[in-house]
């Protein structure tokens, strides 16, 4: 069965995070003050930090994750800072140590009798908000392709790399429909590429999760992006409904002004408690 | 009527030893015992932080009769949350570490009681029994096919407000116990090959090693061939005699 392949120190998954840095996400989320710049951001640190948390153990961080960051904007290539600069997929123990800083922030959790409790947290920025120049989209997916194919060849039966591309759905440098269906042609022996995509948008819908159809996408960006998007794994979709979410067998991996960290969760390290949330 | 023990744990492939979340106790195995007679085996969820102390906990807590039934484990956890707690509390951990243990850690546990010609056991989360009778498996506890495994059990928790949760998800069975019987507790991956060798129609129970050796040897060996998940393994063996 595709999708199965086990992920471990020796055989570890590579995530590729593709980031739009563009002039048009110094635009605000609709009817907010918030920029989609800092959407992008936020999204990138907390996936990065789910992550990480992810494969925490009690001597340190197991490299079960190699990752990367790609900015696009008014240059494409590695985003990360300081002592990650230049770096294309970077095991994940040198990511968690490497944070630019750390925030500390204030949540509030269920304490698990009806209430919410506040607690101080320590949080890992690796990424401030970048909005400056165009949405080379297409050269983001060619470097994509170049990092993956490189991996794929390096763990030729590895579970198949995941890309998540993180935008507002307009490209500036013409239609990204095949270089992203060669992106997806990228095969290991256990599957093709995975394209993920968030859309963050100035439009003022709702927000959707792995919808299975472009009937009811709020714009062409949407749909352009929804069509980019493989579908999601049979593993990803039974584990769908611990998340809440009920999805068909045609589902996508898109989102639309939400969150992907659900769809990261469906990754298989080890047993995962289902009263763990 | 005496009971011999024996118990093997082996780690995951890739994993050190001391990377092994499983537990069983008593952990040394040892001779023949007289009854009355407490064992368990216990799993610590990979995806926790300082899973394998919990596991240790609950199966020594098992193990040391303080825990009988599912009013004993109930009323035994808090104690046990507690004694987790002030092994982990005090370290100075690094952002992520400290994040993760706000989750707590989780682990199943699968005891079982020998008193007087019978047996009795509690289990929570995937962790499996097998009584074996007359070269046939006679017995299958909690779960009763391979593909009742999931990635995704509900475990005991080192938080005390999922306490109110465990009640409905503790199972309990009991049965009698002749000479020449044989009970097998394991830890899940080598529970579901077992299982699944069973529906084939075939006594998985006779390929079981004898030593920690040999069962290293014997997970190695159905880890190449993939007919079982690599994980964590462990089988306790109690055997009784005359």
């Amino acid at each position: 069965m595709a999708y199965s392949a086990e992920i471990s120190r020796t055989s570890p998954a590579c995530i590729l995070i593709l980031i739009d840095q563009s002039g048009s996400m110094e635009e605000p989320f609709s009817g907010s003050q918030r920029r989609k710049a800092d959407g992008v951001a936020d999204v990138t640190n907390r996936l990065l930090q789910n992550l990480v948390v992810r494969c925490a153990r009690e001597e340190g961080i197991r490299d079960y994750f190699h990752l990367g960051v790609l900015g696009y904007g008014a240059d494409v290539g590695p985003a990360f800072r300081g002592v990650l600069a230049g770096r294309g997929l970077v095991p994940v123990s040198e990511i968690g140590h490497a944070p630019a800083r750390l925030e500390e922030r204030t949540r509030e959790r269920e304490d698990g009798m009806g209430g919410l409790v506040r607690e101080k947290v320590r949080f890992p920025i690796w990424f401030e908000p970048v909005a400056n120049g165009a949405t080379p989209m297409c050269q983001a997916l060619t470097r994509a392709a170049g990092l993956v194919g490189a991996w794929v060849r390096e763990h030729p039966e590895g579970f198949p790399p995941i890309v998540v591309n993180i935008s507002d759905g307009q490209p500036t440098d013409g239609d990204p429909t095949a270089i992203a269906s060669e992106l997806r042609g990228i095969r290991s022996s256990d599957g093709g590429v995975l394209l993920l995509n968030v859309h963050l948008s100035s439009h003022p819908a709702m927000p959707i999760q792995y919808p299975d159809a472009e009937a009811g996408l709020p714009d062409a960006h949407a749909r352009l992006l929804f069509q980019l998007s493989s579908p999601l794994t049979p593993g990803m979709r039974s584990a769908a409904p611990e998340e809440g979410l009920h999805l068909s067998d045609a589902a996508r991996g898109f989102v639309f002004n939400a969150d992907i960290v659900s769809l990261i969760k469906f990754l298989n390290i080890g047993t995962r408690p289902s009263n763990l949330r | 009527m005496r009971i011999r023990i024996e118990a093997f744990s082996v780690q995951k492939d890739g994993n050190a030893p001391a990377e092994n979340e499983d537990a069983c106790a008593p952990a040394d195995g040892g001779g023949p015992r007289e009854p009355v007679l407490h064992a368990a085996v216990a799993d610590g969820a990979t995806e926790s932080l300082f899973s394998g102390h919990w596991a240790r906990l609950l199966a020594g807590a098992f193990a040391s009769g303080e825990v009988r039934d599912a009013r004993g484990l109930l009323a035994a956890l808090p104690g046990l949350q507690a004694r987790w707690h002030q092994h982990v509390a005090g370290k100075s951990l690094p952002w992520y570490a400290e994040e993760k243990l706000r989750d707590g850690a989780f682990a199943t546990l699968l005891g079982v009681r020998v008193d007087a010609g019978t047996w009795s056991a509690l289990a929570v989360g995937d962790s499996c029994l097998f009584q074996l009778r007359e070269g046939r498996l006679s017995r299958s506890f909690p779960l009763e096919q391979s593909a009742a495994f999931g990635a995704s059990p509900f475990l005991l928790s080192t938080h005390v407000h999922q306490n109110a949760r465990v009640e409905p998800q503790v199972r309990t069975a009991a049965g009698d116990l002749r000479e020449g019987d044989t009970l097998l507790l394991m830890t899940d991956a080598l529970a579901c090959w077992f299982l699944a060798e069973h529906e084939r129609g075939r006594a998985p129970w006779a390929e079981l090693p004898g030593s920690l050796e040999a069962f290293s040897t014997f997970l190695g060996r159905l880890r190449r061939e993939k007919v079982i998940r690599n994980d964590d393994c462990t089988l306790m063996r109690l055997s009784v005699e005359a």
